[in-house]
């Protein structure tokens, strides 16, 4: 008997390609002979997690492993609320903020729906839309490499049901300013649901920067998502949240896989969010000084680049970015080639400790020199 | 949800009493699916002898299916592999077909593979398919004239489809660059606008503010993981729209399945957009006395982290060498001889293009006379004429790595390294007879 799988597959799961992961560290180091690896790639911190969270991982018994995790995060989404002033129903707490951003493609889109984003952003977004049949309508970024209001507003039709904001810009770094958000939340008028992704949150130090969070009690179609990945250096426990209304958050909510997020999790999201010591600063101080190493080593090099928040910078490479990739691997520096995201011959670097990016610019230069 | 592509399907007995069946499938959905008269009678005349060729290898239960192609019809069937020899399908068999101790059996199947424009075998575990391809008859019309043009403001791009804009395009390309640098099916604009609306081929052009076609590009999957393309062709003046069309095409394919892109097919150097010389390739062509040089321009779309590939000891140092040229991990494996049983009967895929004298033979299934028939092929291709044959393997494969020696004794040097050309990275072998 032969499996005849092309009758089975809806031709937008047969189109779609799977994301490939790389190899383990320890794989990587084996095939490329080396005794270190720099991890620049995925915009950790390798500065924390806070030390209350890090003492909490230490005490953790294996006791707890047999017991279901809490279904919905209930004591997480106290401490957000806590923390962040809403009520705890209106948060919801996922496995990353990819699970977050499939519950919401699932809660609002059906096939022939449309969901409007950059076409040079943070990929799940188009990535979900797609191999949910729905249709991702890609605006160009302007020239300041900004998502472009006036042409994703422009995209919008009454199939459109979610547009998705990625502020600050991964890989760009760039972002609306309040102004610029309540003019298009303005244009919207309700007409959809808008994602304001805000996993760079924490990084970023512009007065004028938005709390998309904040504008919700103004905003009732606005939804936000933050993660633990990022500043909070979880990101091997894979913890998201969302804010929204309260009716938008119980939509959401029934998509959403209950028990997806474990214990271990649990306990140390809330840690972080608790959190009081001087964690955050000492990180953002570490981002600002990386972004000084960036500067200062493609200024020599006479290399393009963005600089703009978030932990991490953009670097147009003299060759393709795949060659520098590999070049860099061998060197013992994993780092994101940006074709993918629609950059061809671009690299993004995380911004991470001094001695790693004084190491990097070492041999960006030697390799250019 | 888009509907299922059309297609007709037969369960049937390979017995000769079913072929008027088969026949009457194939004469009716050639019909349908656009093929003329005389079109038509050759995928009647494939169908009957494919199914007389199966019922003498006794295949019994087989599935037959008819499909459009962008480009034709394709006829298929599939059978429970075991003990059915496919060599009659290599271009270079001979069966003998005189005299008691003719090859009676395989006479159907050569005369099936000699009546195609294509073929292609595949193997679902215990079961092949064998599926011919009938090309639609397509007019080659008289081109435009056509010349360089001045830019007027900043290029607009978008993806290309439209049948008129593609015969202005072939025009172009036909009047503005060498023979050797432009794709066969330029020539055959409707055939090119046929590939591009079923998916075949892709292109995105350039136009100017006063809306004129100021430049193209194309490209298509050469493999699950392999892109190809042809380009940039620029129509300007001043050379100013290649940059934007190479641009579009990386951030076209960037994200999709591909993992690399790489084109003979070349206008212009293109180390600037980030692309490597893969490759110097010499071509023989019938008006010129020395060999016009092809360089392979390509780069790698996607990270790559390493990877395990067949090897042996015929191109282990050219991998080696190559390996290292692109920066590029690789655990080399050692094809080893197991002592397994083979089928007897090997079969070769070959690719003409004899425009440019060129041949590329992949190896389709392995068979115990597999150096004997890549030596017939040889033969068989440098006696019609052609002067560039190549053969491609696939390092995922290790009976392909085995034909290392073969391959070396019939005077095939490594040239070219094509990472992620196929199931992995694939070698391609260019023939020097001298060598």
């Amino acid at each position: 008997m032969s499996l005849k799988l092309d009758t089975l597959i809806p031709e937008h799961i047969r189109l779609f390609d799977p994301y490939r992961p790389s190899p383990p560290d320890a794989e990587l180091m084996r095939l490329n002979g080396l005794d270190h690896l720099h991890r620049l790639n995925n915009n950790e911190n390798m500065l924390g997690p806070a030390p209350s969270v890090r003492e909490l991982l230490a005490d953790i018994e294996a006791g707890i492993v047999p017991i279901y995790p809490h279904g919905d995060s209930q004591d997480l989404r106290e401490a957000l609320s806590a923390t962040l002033g809403p009520d705890r129903e209106r948060f919801l707490v996922g496995n990353g903020s990819c699970e977050l951003i499939s519950s919401v493609v699932k809660a609002f889109c059906e096939p022939g729906d449309n969901i409007v984003t950059a076409d040079k952003t943070f990929a799940v977004y188009e990535w979900v839309a797609a191999f949910s049949g729905v249709e991702p309508r890609l605006i160009p970024l302007d020239r300041k490499q900004r998502f472009d209001p006036d042409g994703m507003l422009a995209a919008v039709d009454d199939r459109t049901k979610l547009i998705f904001v990625c502020n600050p810009n991964n890989p760009t770094g760039t972002y609306w300013d309040e102004a610029t958000m309540r003019r298009f939340l303005d244009a919207v008028d309700g007409r959809c649901i808008v994602v304001a992704d805000e996993a760079y949150f924490e990084y970023v130090e512009r007065p004028d920067y938005p709390d998309c969070i904040r504008l919700q009690d103004e905003y009732p179609n606005l939804v936000t998502f933050r993660t633990f990945s990022k500043m909070y250096a979880l990101a091997a426990l894979r913890v998201g949240y969302l804010c929204a209304g309260e009716d938008v958050t119980d939509i959401i909510r029934r998509t959403h896989v209950a028990y997806s997020v474990n214990s271990m999790a649990q306990m140390a999201a809330r840690a972080a969010v608790l959190d009081r010591s001087p964690f955050i600063g000492e990180t953002l101080a570490m981002v600002r000084r990386g972004r000084e190493i960036i500067r200062e080593t493609c200024d020599a090099l006479g290399f393009t680049y963005i600089i703009g928040e978030g932990n991490y910078t953009m670097i147009k490479t003299p060759i393709s970015d795949t060659l520098l990739q590999r070049k860099l691997l061998r060197r013992g520096f994993l780092v994101r080639t940006m074709t993918g995201f629609r950059f061809p011959n671009w690299i993004r670097v995380s911004l991470v400790r001094e001695p790693v990016l004084e190491a990097f610019g070492e041999t960006l230069t030697d390799l250019f020199r | 949800m888009k509907a299922a592509d059309p297609c007709i399907r037969l369960h049937l007995p390979a017995e000769t009493a079913w072929a008027g069946l088969v026949q009457a499938a194939a004469e009716q959905a050639g019909t349908v699916f656009g093929l003329d008269a005389a079109k038509n009678l050759r995928l009647v005349h494939c169908a009957e002898e494919l199914l007389l060729f199966l019922a003498s290898a006794e295949a019994g239960e087989i599935e037959a299916a008819i499909r459009p192609m962008a480009t034709g019809v394709e006829i298929g069937f599939s059978f429970a592999s075991a003990g059915v020899d496919l060599s009659a399908m290599n271009l270079a068999a001979a069966p003998k077909t005189d005299g008691d101790d003719g090859d009676w059996d395989s006479l159907p199947l050569l005369l099936a593979s000699r009546m195609t424009d294509g073929f292609r075998i595949g193997l679902d575990g215990r079961r092949m398919e064998i599926a011919l391809r009938v090309d639609k008859a397509y007019p080659e019309p008289e081109l435009l004239p056509a010349q360089r043009m001045p830019v007027q403001g900043r290029p607009v791009l978008s993806a290309c489809g439209d049948a008129a804009a593609i015969f202005e395009a072939c025009s172009a390309i036909a009047a503005l660059y060498p023979a050797h640098v432009a794709p066969a099916w330029c020539a055959s604009p409707g055939r090119t606008a046929d590939m591009l609306r079923g998916g075949e081929l892709f292109a995105v052009e350039a136009r100017d503010a006063a809306g004129r076609l100021c430049g193209i590009i194309f490209w298509q999957m050469r493999s699950e993981q392999s892109v190809t393309f042809f380009g940039p062709y620029d129509f300007s003046t001043d050379g100013s729209v290649a940059e934007a069309l190479v641009t579009a095409l990386l951030q076209t394919v960037g994200r999709t399945r591909a993992r690399t892109i790489f084109s003979n097919l070349t206008t212009e150097p293109l180390g600037v957009h980030g692309f490597e010389p893969l490759a110097e390739l010499p071509y023989l062509l019938e008006d010129s006395p020395a060999p016009v040089m092809h360089t392979v321009w390509g780069r790698v779309l996607q990270e790559d982290f390493g990877a395990t590939v067949w090897t042996h000891e015929a191109f282990s140092d050219f991998l080696r060498d190559r390996y290292d040229a692109l920066d590029m991990m690789r655990d080399l494996r050692p094809v080893s001889d197991l002592g397994e049983a083979v089928p007897p009967g090997s079969v070769i895929d070959a690719h003409l293009s004899p425009g440019l004298s060129e041949v590329f033979l992949h190896p389709v299934l392995n068979g115990a006379d597999i150096g004997d028939n890549l030596a017939r092929h040889v033969s068989t291709l440098a006696a019609a004429g052609y002067k560039n044959i190549f053969f491609e393997i696939d390092l995922a494969k290790g009976w392909h790595a085995a034909m290392g020696g073969h391959l070396r004794r019939c005077g095939f040097r490594p040239e070219l390294l094509l990472p992620h050309g196929g199931q992995s990275d694939t070698l391609i072998f260019r023939h020097v007879p001298e060598a």
